[in-house]
């Protein structure tokens, strides 16, 4: 069941328009699959998705911030949850995924906050998720109004991460937050993106060994030279 | 090396920011608008889920708790509900709408094959309150259009989600059919949320527009000669 689930996750990794369809065929074959000859975890499909909502197109440091295939899981999710053959290991999918989404933004953003790493990686594939998620009805309105974007906005100044953060729910879901969110939280964000600098490239690295070594760079780049005091 | 990756994506990050806020100017033109939120299983984001002794995050932070009816600042309608790159969103949950009460009339399309013929015989049913032709309106998203959304105006016209409020008397100056509508139409006795008689048209809300920007704002029509002398 562990190869049905990596190649799963394999379809999600590599999803695309023009694959997609295909992609939602594999899908349906392996189910079936494996619901014929195995018993099927209930979390299969779930987690198959869940672990592969990572892409490549998302560059931070060189402010690519759209995930590129973002769409296409909210879709293999929705078509995921009404196929007849899918339909019963995925009931209530979309909504399980939008929690999950939702819960794991506020956790990375805390996370990036206060080590100034963690799982970066991930929480620019959330906030693209998140937005779409918003998009199609699928994030709680209360989540909209009261605590998507002062989670971002609650400290004086933006880290690096929540301003890439705002920008992309501008980008793919302006129309829903300013809708529905208080507009002196969407003022306070555009006022805060406006004034925001970007700092250190550390934010954008995805784990600790790349963070140490900028670290590390900057202090060795910032350190007095032996022989230079006067 | 990394210098020149900082500067390119610094470059970027002013191009992104750059763009969000020309989206804002524009009223988000372009993006979907959620129409509702799913409600049929709530979800489990944390605190305040339907919890009314929760604290919003805004009143904590000292923001004004505006738990009102989405600030739209656009026309929302399910046509808007495109995504910005080369892909159709699948159908979204729409929370469940409700018929206008408010009076049918006909397409544009039905008031230019009218002026074309311009004879003065009475406009098909469509003018009718028939509430076959009444276009599905989510009550909750109906949104004033920013620009032809006139004070002074005696008639609101509901296109999708969109309400314009406009003058009879200008619009049936421009256009016999339209003269007709509102003769036949019964503006007495249409809903009147507003304090005028309101219609609901089954035309797109940017169709509509194209039609006030002709008959309100005359440079909106240029003349190809305009800019030659006459002399």
């Amino acid at each position: 069941m562990e190869d049905i689930k990596g190649a799963l996750g394999s379809v999600v990794d590599n999803l695309s328009d023009q694959n997609y369809a295909r992609s939602l065929e594999f899908y349906r074959f392996w189910i079936d699959i494996g619901q014929s000859y195995h018993q099927i975890p209930p979390n299969l499909v779930d987690d198959a998705i869940w672990q592969n909502r990572t892409t490549s197109s998302i560059v931070p440091i060189e402010g690519k911030l759209i995930h590129s295939t973002a769409h296409l899981i909210l879709r293999l999710a929705s078509d995921a949850e009404s196929d007849h053959i899918l339909s019963p290991h995925t009931s209530g999918l979309q909504n399980r995924l939008s929690t999950r989404t939702i819960r794991e933004f506020f956790a990375n953003n805390l996370r990036a906050v206060r080590s100034g790493s963690g799982s970066v990686e991930y929480f620019y594939a959330e906030v693209n998720l998140i937005a779409h998620w918003a998009n199609l009805g699928y994030v709680e309105e209360a989540a909209i109004r009261h605590h998507v974007l002062q989670s971002l906005i609650s400290h004086q100044t933006l880290y690096d991460h929540q301003a890439d953060a705002l920008i992309i729910l501008f980008k793919l879901a302006g129309a829903t937050f300013e809708a529905y969110a208080d507009p002196s939280v969407v003022d306070r964000c555009f006022e805060l993106l406006t004034s925001h600098s970007y700092k250190a490239p550390h934010y954008y690295q995805s784990d600790n060994v790349n963070y140490l070594r900028v670290r590390r760079e900057l202090v060795q780049v910032r350190a007095p030279r032996a022989g230079c005091e006067r | 090396m990394r210098r020149g990756r900082v500067a390119k994506g610094d470059h970027r990050a002013k191009a992104n920011l750059q763009e969000v806020v020309t989206l804002r100017e524009r009223g988000w033109e372009g993006l979907p608008l959620s129409l509702g939120f799913t409600t049929g299983q709530p979800h489990q984001t944390g605190a305040g889920q339907g919890d009314p002794a929760s604290t919003p995050v805004a009143t904590s932070l000292g923001l004004p708790n505006r738990d009102l009816e989405p600030q739209t600042s656009q026309a929302p309608s399910l046509d808007s509900l495109t995504v910005p790159e080369t892909y159709t969103i699948p159908a979204s949950p729409v929370t469940p709408v409700t018929h206008s009460p408010s009076t049918s009339i006909a397409t544009l399309s039905d008031f230019t094959a009218a002026d074309a013929s311009d004879d003065e015989s009475p406009i098909g049913p469509t003018f009718a309150n028939t509430s076959d032709d009444e276009p599905l309106i989510d009550p909750t998203a109906v949104a004033p259009h920013e620009s032809f959304y006139l004070d002074d105006g005696n008639v609101e016209v509901l296109c999708g989600n969109t309400l314009f409020r406009v003058h009879s008397t200008i619009l049936s100056f421009h256009s016999p059919a339209l003269r007709r509508m509102f003769a036949q139409t019964s503006l007495v006795t249409a809903e009147s949320p507003n304090g005028c008689p309101r219609i609901t048209s089954l035309d797109l809300a940017t169709d509509f527009v194209t039609l006030l920007n002709i008959v309100y704002l005359p440079e909106y029509v240029t003349c190809p000669h305009a800019n030659e002398s006459f002399r």
